[in-house]
């Protein structure tokens, strides 16, 4: 072992504001998800650990004991004492977790058979079409906040005009929950997905506006003042100077958005026709599958991450005056995207009008 | 009060610098301020920032404005820059008044103000596609101007990547790729180390030496002043007016050796007394004032 390695790891777990030495950071981000894997497992499969429930393996000569049957262990017993007393065949069974907490192999089994099974019914969706429902709904719902809000917080958060028109109505209906609108939406907008499209905007939309009307006052005003004693005007301090500057912000706010769009989900899909994963989670809830409960409940998160993750990693080319050092590999990846940003000219900024001298104009 | 060692009268200069200044003089007026004033509203009414500035700067005229910390010297750049507008006076430059920021006076502020998403060849474009050139011209007059600061190596650099000296090298090529009238430079060296700040200097005169540009720099630091400037505008504080405007008496070109001049030295002591005893408030008038307080107090 080197000097250096062996200064590693000897350096301090516990250091303020410091980032960790050679692989620890990687280590615990694997952490964070194999601890409550290994917690659950433990409780699922020491059985010393918990299993409150007895599952019932023979009724033996019990009358209303059953197969597959979950009890608590004292009423096991109290039946199993009843039987004893009449002199009847005890009843048999093991230790098990009440049937809302399945073990992980159950849960991994269905989100396997989850997508591989038919469904139950003809003409009900697959998980995988459930799925799809719900990321359409998503798309729609935050493209379309997106589409309104980011313009209307960038005005809002660069001319007081906006933003003492737009925000004091927008902050009020901020706080009305945007379930109370369900009635009213599928009222208005039926009962297929327009409703639950119109729950996932107004639960993103309202706060988008204020959240980057903030992000934008929060640009750095000198930049803006360089830029005007440059030459820069209005519309171009707006296209050329807050809209590049804020943009790293401004996605990071997106991505954040993006999360509770998808807590909106579960209510928005439950309004007028029940719909997409939720549907599928509810109707697996009602015939007591909660590993299939779990395994909908995980493909969500999984979503999720991965969305965020691609966004997160995605930003490292969008924004490379932010980023930290690249790998070549990295590099390769960002001239690809440069290339095609190059080949699309509707991406790039519009050439500047020819003019005439700078003096006269100023 | 006597001074340490024996100098020259500052306002007798050498034949060859006096003939210069003569020749500045003659020279047509670039920017003009008549009677600016700058108050800000406070709860209290309102403070007078500026009152009743006049100055006249000449083409090609190196022009520093030095004075005590909240003396305004700011507010007096900024008015020029139109990034405020005056309670009272104009700006001329040229002849012509002019109201708001424009790209005909160039800023160099101290905070870099670099657009962080844009390389140090993007930063110096950015002027020159505002103000109407083609991509392919104005790439060509960045790299001209990225060159003249000797950045060519980081010409695809992002700010980030650049220490404070590069930056504000930058800065400065960016000003004046847009040709301006006049650049105005708030402090430009004020964040920079000692060392840093010596080399820029240097840089500034080679850059101002080799380029038809006109400048009005504002410092806090009076060898600065005195080695860059050929004339020095003191303000006094509270509110801010000119107290003093200097003609340096030091000959061009300039080098580091002069902070040894007996005429960098006088001018250097004078305006060093001008602006640790304001008018009106002479130290002994002070003192008396402190002692009457504390007498009152120990009553």
């Amino acid at each position: 072992m080197t000097r250096g390695a062996a200064g590693r790891a000897g350096a301090p777990w516990l250091a303020i504001r410091k980032e960790l030495p050679g692989r620890r950071p990687a280590v615990l981000k694997a952490m964070a998800f194999v601890l409550p894997l290994v917690v659950w497992s433990a409780v699922s499969y020491l059985p010393f650990l918990w299993h409150p429930m007895i599952l019932v393996t023979d009724p033996g000569a019990s009358g209303f004991l059953q197969v597959d049957d979950r009890l608590p262990e004292a009423e096991f017993a109290a039946e199993n004492a009843h039987l004893a007393a009449a002199g009847a065949r005890a009843a048999a069974g093991v230790a098990a977790n009440p049937i809302f907490l399945p073990a992980p192999h159950e849960v991994a089994r269905a989100l396997y058979t989850g997508f591989t099974t038919e469904p139950v019914r003809p003409g009900e969706p697959w998980l995988h079409q459930s799925l799809g429902h719900s990321i359409r709904i998503i798309f729609w719902g935050f493209m379309l906040a997106a589409a309104i809000g980011v313009p209307l917080g960038l005005l809002c958060g660069t001319f007081a005009l906006f933003s003492r028109l737009v925000e004091p109505f927008t902050d009020f209906i901020r706080y009305m929950p945007a379930p109370a609108f369900g009635a009213l939406a599928v009222a208005v907008l039926g009962i297929a997905d327009a409703p639950k499209v119109a729950i996932i905007f107004i639960g993103t939309y309202f706060q988008m506006v204020l959240v980057i009307a903030n992000t934008t006052r929060q640009f750095d005003p000198a930049l803006i003042e360089a830029a005007q004693t440059l030459g820069a005007r209005r519309s171009k301090l707006l296209t050329r100077v807050i809209v590049p500057g804020v943009l790293p912000n401004l996605y990071n706010d997106l991505r954040i958005l993006l999360g509770w769009a998808w807590t909106y989900l579960i209510v928005a899909e439950l309004i007028g026709a029940t719909s997409g994963i939720s549907y599928f989670i509810q109707q697996q809830g009602k015939y007591r599958n909660y590993d299939k409960v779990f395994a909908g409940i995980i493909v969500i998160g999984v979503v999720g991450l991965v969305t965020d993750q691609v966004l997160a990693y995605l930003a490292r080319y969008l924004f490379p005056w932010q980023a930290t050092a690249l790998s070549p590999r990295e590099r390769r990846v960002r001239r690809w995207l440069t290339a095609l940003r190059r080949r699309a000219p509707a991406l790039a900024p519009p050439p500047a009008p020819v003019g005439t001298g700078n003096v006269a104009a100023d | 009060m006597s001074r340490p060692i024996d100098l020259p009268d500052y306002r007798r200069p050498p034949s060859a610098v006096a003939a210069r200044m003569e020749r500045i003089r003659d020279r047509p007026v670039v920017l003009e301020a008549r009677g600016l004033s700058k108050a800000f509203a406070a709860p209290a009414g309102s403070i007078a920032a500026l009152t009743g500035i006049d100055l006249t700067i000449h083409r090609r005229e190196f022009v520093c404005v030095i004075g005590p910390s909240g003396c305004g010297k700011s507010t007096l750049i900024r008015l020029v820059a139109g990034l405020e507008e005056p309670t009272d006076g104009s700006i001329l430059l040229e002849g012509r008044e002019v109201h708001g920021p424009g790209p005909g006076r160039g800023m160099v502020f101290q905070s870099y103000t670099l657009f962080p998403w844009l390389t140090v060849r993007g930063n110096v474009e950015f002027g020159l596609r505002l103000t109407g050139r083609r991509p392919a011209e104005a790439a060509e007059e960045a790299a001209s101007w990225i060159e003249l600061v000797g950045l060519s190596r980081f010409a695809d650099a992002y700010p980030s990547q650049l220490s404070g000296g590069m930056k504000q090298r930058v800065a400065i090529a960016r000003a004046l790729a847009n040709r301006p009238r006049i650049l105005l430079m708030d402090e430009p060296f004020g964040a920079l180390d000692a060392q840093t700040r010596c080399q820029m200097q240097g840089y500034l005169l080679e850059i101002w030496h080799n380029v038809e540009v006109t400048i009005l720099f504002i410092t806090h630091d009076l060898d600065e002043a005195v080695y860059l400037g050929d004339r020095i505008v003191v303000l006094d504080t509270q509110p801010g007016r000119v107290r003093e405007v200097i003609e340096v008496p030091l000959p061009r070109p300039r080098d580091t050796d002069q902070f040894l001049d007996p005429f960098f030295l006088a001018t250097r002591y004078h305006i060093e007394e001008l602006i640790h005893s304001p008018e009106g408030r002479r130290p002994e008038a002070l003192a008396v004032r402190a002692s009457s307080a504390l007498a009152q107090e120990v009553l």
